[in-house]
């Protein structure tokens, strides 16, 4: 496969990075390289929102309705070019192709809700606040927005910032991840062809200068990022000092919790995509499975038997069900986390150390793995691992689950299985994560519900897509007038 | 092979579309004019039609919720064999014709039932398995 290497989208025109600073970019399944990024410098970030400032002003006078159109053909044009995302994507990432879809579908959804700017950016109006004083609030942009997305969902994270940033009159930057920046690339080749105005919407590739560059622009409005808890409040603060808006989501170790009365049969198929859809790197996979009573054997025992049966291999391959991690320094990762695991005693009952593939010696492969008796205060049961591996906490009660879910510091998401009413309601009411799966095993909100966590796993106000991120996106201005 | 998921159920299906086009098209390359040849170039566009319908049901209806496994459903036994069948006979296309738009029917009807849990999907199939019918219905006319 060629090499190419990968440039910035500045101001509508494709530009070669000046920086001489180069990331490698392999293909997950082979380990072969295929592109090359630029980790571009602060000064090409300064360019960027420039242009972004300077095409505020012609973008945000244009009629909302204008703006949505843009969309309509970016959603079409979107659906043309969707098998030819979803391959770029699996290729550099390792998703299976049918996982690979899905985020396009999500991040396609993002595109249809945001054409709904001409209802949900409407301000509000009362007359008569006073006698012969009318009060109004508009909803006006307020200028350069930009992007920070993690690896694991190159095309559809981005897109639950993007198309509500720029429907409702900002303009704006996203800076890909340096791990998997061809995707992205591949969208805005797709922005191009539709164009937008100019400056409008900007893509500048790098690593830490270019996240620097963003929080230390002063005309970047505000920022949205997505990734690790660390990185996640070092954001968060750095905006808070520097006066952006933000909405920063971090990390996350849920909790699956089966009751005794679970309909296992079912439940089985989402239980096991809970854990090893996207080879478990998800913000919303499964981490710890908890049975629930006594009787957890069974279960385990048929839980462990049909994961055996999963097909590990090309992600391309529609027959198989789990592909790669996304990096050898990533696998060396989950590795380390399993061998954590058995160091501090909790039991290996399905080891995905040796997984081999046949014809891809070279691929970044983790096998299934699964520990049992696993205790609350182990490494594995407390890291965000991001990888194909399960953690058994038994407990006798449902409190217990619960309290094992507000335990964690993480609070993205918690999944109950179950045919009891009254456990499920005892469970969304008490547990603090704020995206909940009653018998469904990844709590994803659609594009017209908010995405984001809480405690330790979401930093802000306002989380990603849903009806609310019209208020992070823009400022209302209130008029009070009275006439004489 | 198994058909295990909802992408590979309607890649198959893209798959025998394809395969039944690819047969109408090498038949209007070698069969002399007349009703067959005409016919056939009414499936390849019918045919065409359908697989872009394939292709927009597995784009918009791709969701983490959708890819859950499905199980006892396998491509073996909607395997037709091609080869050696006389393209220049308009006898032998048709009975063919009838053969695979047969086996895409009960494709069809089958892959529906398989997908009844995600309902807009097992709708989308059985439109397809009716245009199937339809079809099969025009060749008896022939």
């Amino acid at each position: 496969m060629a090499v190419t290497k990968l440039k910035n989208y500045i101001d509508g025109e494709w530009v070669e990075s000046e920086s001489t600073e180069i990331g490698n970019i392999t293909c997950s399944a082979t380990g072969e390289m295929i592109a090359e990024v630029p980790y571009s410098t602060a000064k090409e970030v300064d360019q960027a929102v420039n242009a972004a400032q300077e095409a505020f002003e012609a973008w945000r006078t244009t009629p909302p309705l204008a703006r949505a159109r843009y969309f309509f053909r970016l959603k079409d044009a979107f659906e043309e070019n969707f098998e030819d995302i979803s391959k770029t994507l699996t290729t550099e990432l390792g998703k299976a192709i049918d996982e690979a879809r899905g985020e396009v579908r999500r991040m396609i959804e993002n595109v249809e809700h945001c054409t709904g700017v001409t209802t949900m950016q409407c301000g509000y109006t009362i007359e008569d606040i006073a006698r012969g004083i009318d009060c109004a609030g508009h909803r006006q942009p307020l200028g350069v927005f930009a992007c920070i997305p993690p690896y694991n969902f190159p095309a559809m994270v981005p897109w639950w910032f993007l198309p509500y940033a720029v429907v409702t009159g900002n303009t704006y930057l996203v800076k890909p991840s340096e791990q998997v920046p061809m995707t992205q690339t591949k969208i805005f080749e797709v922005i191009d062809d539709v164009g937008f105005p100019n400056g409008v919407i900007n893509m500048v590739h790098g690593s830490k200068d270019v996240v620097n560059g963003i929080l230390d622009n002063p005309n970047i409005q505000g920022v949205s990022f997505v990734g690790s808890t660390p990185t996640a409040k070092y954001i968060y603060k750095r905006c808070g000092e520097t006066g952006k808006r933000v909405q920063s989501l971090g990390g996350a170790k849920n909790i699956v919790a089966v009751m005794p009365d679970a309909n296992l049969e079912a439940s089985m198929p989402s239980l096991i995509t809970s854990f090893f859809g996207c080879a478990g790197q998800r913000c919303l996979s499964g981490s710890i499975l908890v049975p629930v009573g006594d009787n957890a054997d069974d279960f385990i025992n048929k839980y462990v038997e049909r994961v055996k049966a999963m097909k590990i291999g090309d992600p391309l391959n529609e027959d198989v069900d789990m592909g790669p991690v996304v990096s050898e320094e990533h696998k060396k990762k989950v590795l380390g986390y399993i061998e954590k695991g058995i160091e501090e005693g909790a039991e290996l009952i399905l080891d995905g150390r040796n997984c081999q593939v046949e014809g891809y010696p070279d691929g970044y492969y983790v096998g299934p793995t699964i520990f049992d008796h696993v205790t609350p205060d182990m490494t594995i049961a407390k890291d965000e691992i991001f990888g194909p591996v399960v953690s058994i906490v038994r407990v006798k009660t449902l409190d217990e689950a619960i309290e094992l879910a507000n335990s964690r510091g993480f609070a993205n998401a918690a999944c109950i299985y179950t045919q009891d009413g009254g456990a499920v309601r005892k469970f969304k009411y008490n547990v603090k994560p704020s995206m909940i799966g009653i018998n469904i095993g990844i709590a994803a909100p659609m594009s017209f519900f908010p995405f984001g966590g809480a405690g330790e796993s979401f930093f802000g106000d306002i989380k990603g897509h849903g009806q609310e991120i019209f208020q992070f996106f823009t400022d209302t201005k209130v008029l009070i007038e009275r006439w004489f | 092979m198994p058909l295990k998921g909802f992408g590979v159920i309607l890649t198959f299906a893209e798959t025998i579309e394809t395969e039944n086009k690819d047969f109408y098209l090498q038949g209007t390359s070698q069969l002399p004019e007349g009703e067959v040849k005409s016919f056939l170039y009414e499936l390849i566009k019918e045919k065409e039609k359908q697989i872009k319908q394939v292709q927009r049901v597995r784009r918009e209806n791709v969701a983490e919720m959708i890819l859950e496994p499905v199980e006892g459903f396998t491509r073996d036994r909607f395997l037709v064999n091609l080869s050696g069948v006389n393209a220049a006979d308009p006898g032998a296309v048709v009975e063919t014709a009838r053969k695979i738009e047969e086996r895409n029917l009960n494709y069809y009807r089958e892959a529906a039932k398989k997908m009844k849990s995600h309902p807009e999907v097992a709708s989308a199939l059985q439109q397809l398995e009716k245009k199937q019918k339809k079809l099969l219905s025009k060749m008896d006319s022939l």
